[in-house]
């Protein structure tokens, strides 16, 4: 998970706001929580409070999402809990990440492929596999076939974006 | 081959939802769309398959007993005859398969087949599949699988379900510790019109509840591993309990006696006494075919009793329509 506020780091620090019923925990990484504290430290309390304050609206700002291809809101589905249209799991897919995780305990689908997507999982699954190899390669620091494995990729990723562009 | 393990296994279900892929949802769709579906569903499945041809049911044509009586033969869900005004059901001439469209998602493919047959009804439902994808594309990705409506099904879409009389198990009050064991394995225990329906008749439907990161094969096996479980721990109480024990002998005569003479009986009490007739006719404790008791199943719940009064005017209510149907059965095959 990366860091909320900053969208770069991963984030390594949680942080729980309790306010009268409502709890809201936001996810920080250690040199936004360093900025915050600092802010805190110099007695600039006012941007202390609105960091804090965020994570409470964020709730809010999350129910708002809207599906721009159906008109869906993440609060109708929370409310019904059917999405409208396959773009809304690309819409609220930070959303619905946990959620998947939680009720399936996973989020790689094996099964079934449709005819026209046979192809080009495979040619991911092969480049997945590929990089698995060559980072491993480099960490025994067997260079020469790290190289090796770099180029192949390489090929790969070529011919995957060539069969993507026709469409 | 399908086997029914001691007339403990009643049948086996498998169901795939899928979505087409240029269509929003069933729950924001419109009218148009919902007709759109229908016609490519139609469409795919208009020619003559060797068991025989798909017929098409628009509810909205139809009055309740006959949709009622629809999915008492389990061709369609509860959920699709909320949506009667859109939904619509294909099924094939043998009924071993119907597509629902319009339900949840545009399309719930379901194969069922009797006894223990899991493979067999995905073989089933998968050949279905590949017919209406000829039509339209499904909605898919890559990491996601097939999307549905409901993140639940995402993934596969499947739901393999095996559906069983534990009715030892039951009286033993096994059940619930049976659920919560059967809930960490990712699996889930409902009753026989799915989610949200009771136990009715000591029948239980055991089915995946995962379907995103494991492969249709894996689910089927869990399914059955767990079914093949609860076989054996039910056929464990059939044995202990041997035929010949006095209560055992009472309580199935009892409800053979009471099909066999009543004259008016409520879906409940039929149930129960149905649940006596195979447990009496599984043990060869009665002189009943499985097969018979199973039809009862179907032909004496409300609708089908509902629907029979209509046919005759001299019953005056549909409980008494239910003992009608239930004597002739049980009588055309008595020597």
């Amino acid at each position: 998970m990366l860091c909320e506020e900053c969208q770069k780091n991963p984030a390594t620090v949680a942080i729980t706001v309790i306010t009268g019923n409502e709890t809201a925990t936001r996810h920080l990484c250690q040199e936004c929580v360093e900025k915050m504290e600092s802010s805190f430290a110099k007695g600039d309390m006012s941007s202390f409070l609105s960091s804090l304050l965020s994570i409470l609206s964020k709730e809010t700002q999350e129910s708002a999402i809207r599906c721009d291809a159906c008109g869906l809101t993440y609060e109708e589905f929370q409310n019904s809990g059917k999405l409208g249209c396959a773009h809304c799991y690309e819409v609220f897919s930070e959303q619905l990440k946990p959620l998947l995780l939680r009720v399936h305990g996973r989020s790689q689908h094996a099964g079934r492929v449709p005819q026209g997507h046979r192809q080009e999982l495979q040619l991911e699954q092969c480049l997945a596999e590929l990089k698995a190899r060559m980072e491993k390669a480099v960490a025994t620091e067997n260079f020469e076939e790290a190289a090796a494995l770099r180029d192949e990729i390489r090929a790969l990723a070529e011919q995957q974006s060539a069969e993507v562009k026709p469409q | 081959m399908s086997e029914n393990f001691g007339g403990i296994v009643v049948s086996s279900r498998v169901r795939l939802a899928r979505n087409y892929y240029d269509l929003p949802f069933s729950n924001v769709g419109n009218p148009d769309n919902a007709q759109r579906c229908i016609d490519r569903a139609t469409k795919a499945m208009e020619s003559e398959t060797p068991n025989g041809r798909f017929s098409l049911y628009l509810l909205k044509n139809m009055n309740k007993i006959d949709q009622l009586s629809l999915m008492e033969q389990h061709l369609v869900s509860r959920d699709l005859l909320l949506h009667s005004d859109v939904g619509a059901a294909l099924v094939r001439a043998d009924r071993h398969i119907s597509v629902m469209v319009n339900e949840e998602d545009h399309l719930r493919i379901q194969a069922m087949l009797d006894g223990f047959s899991l493979s067999d009804a995905a073989s089933l439902a998968f050949d279905a599949e590949d017919r209406l994808a000829s039509v339209c594309d499904f909605s898919f990705d890559n990491q996601l699988g097939y999307l549905t409506a409901c993140p639940t099904n995402t993934g596969t879409g499947m739901r393999a379900s095996l559906m069983l009389h534990l009715p030892m198990l039951t009286r033993c009050k096994q059940m619930g510790n049976v659920s919560q064991t059967v809930a960490k394995l990712g699996l889930t225990i409902r009753g026989i019109y799915g989610e949200g329906s009771e136990a009715l008749g000591d029948l239980y439907q055991v089915s995946n509840q995962v379907t995103l990161g494991r492969t249709e094969g894996e689910i089927i096996e869990a399914v059955s591993a767990v079914g093949r479980q609860l076989i054996d721990m039910e056929n464990v109480l059939r044995v202990r309990s041997d035929k010949e024990n006095l209560d055992l002998q009472d309580s199935v005569w009892r409800s053979y006696g009471a099909l066999r003479f009543a004259k008016q009986m409520e879906t409940g009490e039929f149930m129960e006494h149905w649940s006596n007739l195979r447990l009496g006719a599984a043990m060869a404790i009665l002189p009943v075919p499985l097969t018979t008791v199973d039809e009862l199943l179907t032909v004496a719940q409300d609708a089908h009793a509902k629907k029979f009064k209509h046919s005759d005017a001299s019953l005056i209510s549909t409980n008494q329509a239910r003992c009608v149907i239930i004597q002739a059965k049980l009588a055309a095959k008595e020597d």
